[in-house]
């Protein structure tokens, strides 16, 4: 039923991919192959230019697809104001006023249109004016020139380059700087900067940055007057017709490290902020307001910083490095308490930082670095030594790469905490922060991938007005195990949101988002939270969202460059001619069973569009032959529901989504939350091995033994039996603990041995059929025909007692001849 | 015979050189003195004499050979026997000549035992029985290790594997060890010796002992001598007996002719005995090599024609190299071709240099230049040219296997950082043995610090180890992973020694998902497969290196460097002479071994020296090469040379590598390469990564660098042939480049067109013959633009094109 399951079934690919979607019990595969990859319009790759200044209009090409109903852009800070200029398919110019007051540098943005919502995307705000490469190319000597404090941005595909002068006086500040990655969504971009003085001799080549996340950064000050040359290009010559830059040239201060690196949250604190030419800068500042979360400093100054330098909020205290010491048991006294944050600067190669810290036995300590995640060039590798200098401990990756190591104290007293770069490298900007602390439980909520490696196709909740949308939630504990309840924070009016509890041994549910025909068109940021179900079990978790979503992909790699959002975009689009509702099921499902969902259709004006009906989630136990696709015209559909002959036991919380393309390219929308519920089969039956020859008839019999038990009539059908037999249905009731059929083999039935004979039983509840499976694996032998019609045989010993197993009752005697057409007790 | 004269292995001999006059007949004796430790111990004695024309007899059965002690020792049949404990000396004289050797003699009374590994193992490989029976599975149900690496192991396969018959302790003779090796019994390797012969009382006397196992350390075998060191014979019909020592690490030495295995690389010119009496045929070369324990050492075998007529004609020697080659040249009898012409030269220098051709003005200019130093003006300044710089690190890039592999998660990135900085490295002038040593200890992330893509680029330590090995040491390893080299002296303790230096390398991704970081792990060992033991780090045919508390591969890296190093400074040496030469002086270059020996070794030792005084500095070596007459030569062959390809007394026909010739073709018809994702107008040699290729380029045999190999391939296809013809390649670049078209536009007359796409192409003007042929087809004004194009066409599908002549 779609194109692109049978390609990608059994690939390594998959494989690989279904590794990445993480340990979820609760999500199926089957939601992520069935579905076609294109859906979800409409998407847009990058912004260009990808930024614009603060305090000014300007116009920006957002390029992608489905884009012809865009009418907004929603960005991570509500006071941009975007004005529709033009939207076409491909694009959407829009103008954005930025407002004077944005915080500069990175910001994130989805284009909004009239039937969904768009990929999450870089933007970023710049003091400067900015000034795009100049059409008519500049070379080497005629660079195009610009003021100083300008941000320049343009294309260098392949071997392109680009050269831009600035006029600078003897001493002057100039401050290079350069977005790359972070704007690009599939192919990375390396840009290389040369820096040339004005008698054309290289001044600098800078490259690959940990700061500039590979794009360079640098500060110098201008050995002398004259016009230098600043000239930009891909370093691997491979870019795309695509890959563009930002590039603030400028006087401004540029720090790419802070000591500390953190600091409690609008507790003012001094940073001393390294790696601008012209020295350290100190500055007292509060890094924002949410403990443990990344907070931003930009250093002061006439001309303002384009990005901030990102800090560590925690409400930890700061300890900072003392004295240098040979080795671990030298460490400087005395020992610090903890919870605590050691900060600190592997300054040259091969140095040891220790810190002394005291500790009770038993108590277990996160040890975590902050480094990498907050722009320091160090490989973090940390080392836990007893008093007496013995290595007791220590890790090297597990942050990725930052360090981080669980610790139980193995005694009371003085231990000692060791940092060094894992390369024994060094240098001026290797700062890092080491923050211990109790672990703490948490919960993180995000919505997972549906579409393999595609981190952004179906990740926004998008709601047709009057209509719904469903979107599976996840969550990850840290440090505790419960049940929960979510909730959704902020959703726009007249929309509402409902989701069943998350048990403890689940972390995916799915969750309908409703709005009323009367809902304003809308978008928004929400945010999902969620409270503890079992609070007696254990302690309350802090619950927040944290929704990782890969803007540079990577195919089915390791990305590039992600973003981790804290709120979820949510969309009330324009109303959709058709909705989908179930027609609740009346009967359960039964173990081993089938239950043929309905649903039903709701087309209106002359809507007929086929659609593709998906169950968003199969549980554990239950399954769909994948989901069933709707003809043109069709105001039902029917959703084969099987469970598992050890299905839990339990009712479910399900949704049926749809999708459909309705000029614009295919849309989502869901049935309501209902419930399913599972139940244990009405008996067990156990098939007897039974012998026929053909041209022959006989009887197979059933032994059944009660589970749940039924009411009224069964009706019982033999079904799996080899070419040329029949048999006629029966019927049972409710006591009967034997049943047989009447098996008759034509004089062609197909000889050999059977061994998936299978009785399927009806009930019928409620005037619904309730089917299942009740025996399977009946064995039946058909033997070549005796020469002369055989009577009746008399009934095999070994068969009068009925023993349980129908293989230890095998009826038939070794040799086939002469063999009883028919067991018979 | 001509055809198999020049094909076998040739080694140089120093022994006559063609500038030298000989003087009368000199007489040396082989070993050059007698040492026997016990009663059972003897020496063989070889007396040569070199005649004035440099050949060399065998004249141990004419010369008088006395002890001057009779009492001390005895000379029976060819070898010294020991009498009483004491000094004596032995005098040889031959036809008034004479000389004396001393005669050491020490415990004559001592009868040693006899020992599995110095006795018994011998015998295993002499007959051969570990050749058949050391299949990894063995032979009809008995197996040894292949040519005894495995001694432990061997004993008890004889004594214990199988019990019955194989060894009859009761009844030695009866043991199926000895009746099948005699004959006696069925053998599908058929007889191995005879009854009674030194093998089979030497086998008999061990079972007899009651087949015992050595106990505690055995001395160790270090190494043989073969002597003389090299022969120059006149064939056919002449024998010459070589005598064999072993060395054994307690400093003492014992012969060994009679338990050595000989064999020869060419039967035809000088086959050789297993009683190590080597008898001349036809005119050749040939190595002879004896085989004795894990030890593998040849000499190098010269038979001439008796009475042959030559005459060694005048020729200049600019250097050593000269010289060098000269005096092999004499040996062998062979006169050197003639100089090339300037306009020859200046094309050759230009391809072997640059990798471009020379530009037209030069073509006119150069054979005009009356300056009598202009061809080493004109080398020194191609050797300043970036093109020299990216000509080698296109090789370099070959033999370091650049290329990206996105399935492997080799990305594109690093592979051109890699590029990036080898050429910068080339560019500089960093000396290549502390390249190489940057790229052996190379650590941390491969965006920082990009020689160490080396470990990127292969994570398995057995590639690596094998990499490293033929890159920089230009040494094969791989068969001496499983059991010891069959043609060679490497042993499993060799191979798994070198391999401990890269099983401590720590392989961790980083934050860009192209990156990685290599670092010491300071953990992790080479185990041998025999035992599991832990084989410490050991430089291949050198010391075992104290590494404790350091980083293996700066260890290994440090002896890498070092000037002294055996292998490295003429592994390169050679691997440059070959990109001049065609061929190398060790052919192919990266197949180093004992029964591959260099055709003129003192030629490849006078590179390696003067390399190593160079400091490793290849431009120095390639002026010093390039200066050479030998490499001036012209390919035109004489007589006596037109067979020769391995011994350099004419220069070779070398079809350009796929790189060079497309940059040629572009360079000719001054059409750009567009190439890929790569700038517009860049050449196929400056091409970083392997993965980035056309089908020129493939189907011309461009290094896919899936394995090390320092060879330019430049064999012929059909499909190469085809291409030219009717590919697109050429017919694509001559739109392209439109230069009939602009030089019609230019109102030139066709003959000037004609002349100018000859001075692009093949570097020359046209001659009479040429032009007269040429010029009925320019007679209809309609037709000239389609006859020059043809012109164009044919000149780049000439073989005077596409080869380096």
């Amino acid at each position: 039923m779609n194109q692109a399951s049978p390609k990608r079934s059994g690939s390594p690919c998959q494989a690989r991919c279904y590794r990445a979607l993480g340990a979820s019990v609760f999500l199926s595969a089957l939601v992520l192959t069935v579905l076609p990859a294109s859906a979800g319009s409409p998407r847009v790759s990058f912004a260009y230019p990808g930024a614009a200044q603060r305090g000014t209009e300007s116009e920006v090409t957002f390029r992608g697809t489905n884009l012809i109903d865009a009418r907004d852009v929603l960005f991570d800070a509500p006071s941009f104001e975007i004005t529709k200029v033009k939207s076409e398919a491909n694009q959407f110019i829009a103008k954005i006023r930025v407002p004077a007051d944005a915080t500069l540098g990175e910001h994130h943005c989805r284009v909004i249109t009239q039937s969904g919502a768009a990929d999450l995307r870089t933007f970023f705000v710049t003091p400067f004016p900015l000034v795009e490469e100049a059409k008519t190319k500049a070379t080497e000597k005629a660079p195009q020139l610009v003021p100083i404090n300008t941000t320049v941005y343009g294309k260098t595909p392949v071997d392109d380059e680009d050269h831009y002068g600035v006029e600078l006086k003897k001493g002057q500040h100039l401050s290079i700087e350069v977005v790359g990655l972070q704007l690009h969504t599939q192919n990375p971009y390396d840009p290389e900067v040369n820096v040339f003085k004005p008698d054309g001799t290289l001044l600098t080549t800078v490259g690959n940055t940990v700061f500039g996340r590979g794009a360079p950064v640098w500060t110098t000050e201008a050995p002398e007057d004259g016009v230098y040359r600043i000239s930009i290009h891909d370093a691997t010559h491979s870019g795309t017709g695509e890959c563009h830059y930002l590039m603030h040239i400028g006087s401004f201060a540029r720090p790419v490290a802070s000591l500390p690196l953190g600091a409690p949250a609008d507790k003012p604190t001094e940073f001393t902020l390294l790696g601008d030419s012209r020295g350290p800068i100190k500055l007292t500042a509060s890094p924002g307001s949410l403990n443990d979360s990344t907070g931003f400093i930009y250093p002061t100054g006439d001309v303002a910083t384009p990005s901030p330098i990102p800090v560590r909020i925690s409400a930890l205290t700061n300890i900072l490095e003392g004295p240098q010491v040979a080795s671990a048991k030298e460490a400087p006294t005395p020992a610090a308490s903890l919870p605590g944050a050691f900060n600190g600067i592997i300054s040259s190669a091969g140095e040891n930082d220790f810190f002394r810290f005291s500790t009770k036995k038993g108590e277990v300590w996160d040890f975590r670095v902050f480094a990498r995640a907050l722009r320091s060039p160090i490989d973090s590798q940390i080392d836990i030594y007893d008093a007496k200098g013995t290595r007791i401990g220590g890790n090297d990756d597990a942050g990725n790469p930052d360090s981080y190591l669980r610790w139980t104290a193995p005694a009371e007293g003085e231990f000692i905490l060791g940092v060094k770069d894992q390369q024994n490298r060094g240098g001026p900007l290797f700062t890092y922060r080491v923050e211990v602390d109790h672990p703490t439980p948490k919960v993180k909520i995000s919505l997972p991938e549906m579409v393999l490696n595609s981190s952004q196709e179906r990740r926004a909740i998008v709601i047709p007005q009057g209509n719904r949308y469903a979107s599976l939630v996840r969550i990850k504990r840290e440090d505790w195990v419960g049940a929960i309840q979510l909730d959704a924070l902020n959703l726009p009016p007249d929309v509402v949101a409902s989701a069943g509890s998350i048990e403890k041994a689940f972390d995916t549910v799915p969750m309908v988002f409703e709005s009323s025909t009367a809902a304003p068109i809308d978008e928004r940021l929400f945010e999902i939270t969620g409270k503890s179900l079992e609070p007696a079990e254990a302690p309350v978790p802090t619950v927040r969202v944290d929704h990782k979503v890969d803007i540079t992909e990577n195919g089915n790699r390791r990305p590039f460059y992600s973003s981790f959002e804290t709120k979820l975009p949510v969309v009330v689009t324009d109303p959709i001619p058709v909705r989908i509702d179930i027609e609740m099921p009346k009967a359960s499902v039964v173990r081993s069973g089938q239950l043929p969902l309905k649903v039903k259709i709701t087309r209106s004006g002359d809507f007929n569009a086929p659609m593709e009906l998906v169950l968003l989630h199969t549980p554990p136990g239950l399954g769909t032959a994948g989901g069933v696709k709707i003809p043109a015209g069709a105001t039902e559909g029917i959703l084969p529901i099987n469970a598992t002959a050890d299905a839990p036991l339990k009712t479910w919380k399900l949704c049926v989504v749809a999708n459909t393309e309705i000029g614009k390219g295919p849309v989502w929308f869901s049935s309501g939350l209902f419930d399913l519920e599972v139940s244990d089969a009405p008996f067990a039956g156990t098939l007897l091995r039974t012998a026929l020859s053909q041209n022959s008839s006989g009887q197979m019999k059933l032994k059944m033994e009660p589970k749940a038990g039924f009411e009224g009539r069964a009706k019982l059908e033999l079904l799996g039996l080899p070419v040329g037999v029949t048999a006629k249905p029966i019927e049972i009731g409710p006591e009967d603990t034997l049943a047989a059929f009447d098996v008759q083999a034509a004089a062609t039935a197909t000889i050999g041995l059977n061994k998936q004979v299978v009785v399927q039983c009806t009930l019928i509840k409620d005037g619904n059929a309730v089917v299942s499976t009740c025996a399977r694996g009946g064995i039946l032998r058909i033997d070549k025909a005796d020469p002369a019609p055989a009577p009746p045989a008399p009934p095999a010993a070994a068969a009068a007692p009925a023993p349980a197993s129908p293989t230890a009752t095998a009826t038939a005697p070794a040799t086939p001849k002469p063999a009883p057409p028919v067991a018979t007790p | 015979m001509k055809l198999r004269f020049f094909r076998p292995l040739a080694l140089g001999i120093a022994t006559i050189a063609p500038a030298v006059a000989f003087a009368a007949p000199t007489l040396d004796v082989f070993p050059e003195a007698v040492h026997l430790r016990h009663k059972k111990d003897t020496q063989s004695i070889v007396v040569r004499i070199t005649q004035d024309n440099g050949i060399h007899r065998d004249v141990t059965a004419e010369a008088q050979l006395q002890l001057e002690d009779p009492a001390k020792a005895d000379f029976q049949k060819g070898a010294v026997l020991p009498k009483a404990e004491g000094k004596t000396n032995l005098k040889i004289t031959w036809n008034g000549l004479s000389t004396s050797i001393p005669v050491t003699i020490e415990n004559p009374q001592l009868a040693p035992t006899i020992s599995f590994r110095k006795d018994v193992m011998p015998v295993l490989m002499k007959a051969e029985c570990n050749r058949c029976h050391g299949a990894a599975r063995g032979q009809d149900g008995f197996r040894l290790s292949l040519w005894g690496f495995d001694p432990e192991g061997d004993h008890f396969r004889i004594t214990r594997e199988f019990p019955g018959r194989r060894i009859n302790l009761a009844a030695p003779e009866e043991s199926l060890m000895l009746t099948k090796s005699d004959g006696e019994a069925s053998h599908t390797g058929g007889k191995r010796f005879e009854k009674g012969s030194l093998l089979y009382n030497t086998m008999l006397s061990w079972l007899k002992a009651g087949a015992p196992n050595d106990s505690g350390e055995t001395v160790a075998l270090t190494g043989i001598d073969v002597m003389p060191k090299s022969l120059v014979l006149e064939g056919p019909g002449q024998n010459f007996h070589i005598t064999v020592r072993a060395n054994y690490a307690d400093g003492t030495s014992r012969d060994v002719t009679s338990t050595a295995l000989f064999l020869s690389s060419n039967d035809g010119a000088a086959k050789i005995a297993q009683d190590g009496i080597i008898s001349t045929g036809q005119r050749g070369e040939a190595f002879v090599m004896a085989r004795y324990g894990a030890h593998t050492v040849g000499i190098p075998v010269v038979v001439l024609p008796k009475d042959l007529q030559f005459t060694w004609p005048k020729v200049e020697e600019k250097n050593e190299i000269d010289k060098l080659v000269n005096t092999k040249l004499y040996n062998l009898r062979v006169a050197p071709s003639e100089r090339c012409d300037d306009l020859t030269f200046l094309r050759r220098l230009f391809l072997d240099l640059t990798g471009t051709l020379p530009p037209p003005d030069r073509v006119k200019s150069f054979p005009a230049d009356t300056n009598p130093n202009k061809r080493e003006q004109l080398i020194d300044e191609l050797l300043a040219r970036p093109e020299f710089v990216d000509l080698w690190t296109l090789k370099w890039s070959d033999l370091l296997q650049i290329r990206s592999d996105v399935l492997r998660e080799i990305y594109y990135k690093p592979v051109h950082l890699y590029h990036r900085w080898l050429r910068e490295q080339i560019m500089a002038g960093v000396p290549l043995n502390k390249l190489a040593a940057q790229l052996v200890s190379a650590s941390g992330s491969i965006f920082e610090n990009p020689p160490a893509t080396f470990y990127h680029l292969e994570n398995d330590p057995i590639r690596v180890s094998e990499d490293a090995a033929q890159a920089f040491l230009g040494i094969r390893l791989q068969c001496a992973q499983c059991h010891n080299h069959p043609f060679d002296r490497w042993t499993m303790d060799d191979y798994r020694g070198f391999m401990a230096f890269f099983m401590q390398i720590g392989r961790k991704n980083a934050e860009d998902p192209r990156e990685r970081i290599i670092y010491d792990t300071r953990s992790g060992e080479a185990k041998h497969p025999v035992g599991d033991r832990v084989v410490p780090p050991k430089f291949p045919g050198g010391e075992v290196p104290s590494v404790k508390d350091k980083d293996r591969r700066q260890v290994l890296a440090d002896w890498l460097a070092d000037p002294e190093n055996p292998w490295f400074g003429r592994h390169i040496a050679n691997l440059v002479w070959a990109h001049f030469l065609g061929v190398g002086i060790v052919d192919p270059v990266d197949d180093v071994r004992v029964s591959n020996p260099p055709s003129n070794k003192p030629l490849l030792d006078h590179l390696a020296k003067r390399f190593a005084e160079m400091n490793f500095d290849i431009r120095k070596l390639a002026r010093e090469i390039c200066v050479s007459e030998t490499y001036q030569r012209s390919t035109h062959a004489n007589p006596s040379n037109e067979l020769d390809s391995r011994n350099f007394a004419k220069a070779t026909v070398r079809r350009m590598r796929a790189e060079v010739l497309l940059d040629s073709i572009s360079q000719a018809t001054a059409a750009p390469m567009s190439h890929q994702t790569m700038p517009v107008g860049l050449r196929a040699v400056e091409v970083s990564d392997a993965k980035k290729t056309n089908y020129f380029l493939t189907t011309f045999g461009r290094s896919k660098r899936e394995t090390v190999c320092a060879r330019d391939e430049v064999s012929p296809t059909l499909s190469q042939a085809l291409h030219l013809l009717t590919g697109d390649t050429i017919e694509t670049k001559i739109t392209a480049g439109a230069l009939v078209d602009k030089m019609l536009k230019e109102n030139k007359p066709p003959m000037e067109i004609v002349e100018a796409l000859f001075l692009r192409s093949v570097s020359r003007m046209p001659d009479e013959q040429e032009r007269s042929a040429l010029e009925p087809y320019f007679s209809d004004p309609q037709q000239i633009k389609a006859a020059l194009v043809d012109v164009q066409w044919a000149l780049l599908n000439s073989k005077e094109f596409i080869f380096n002549h």
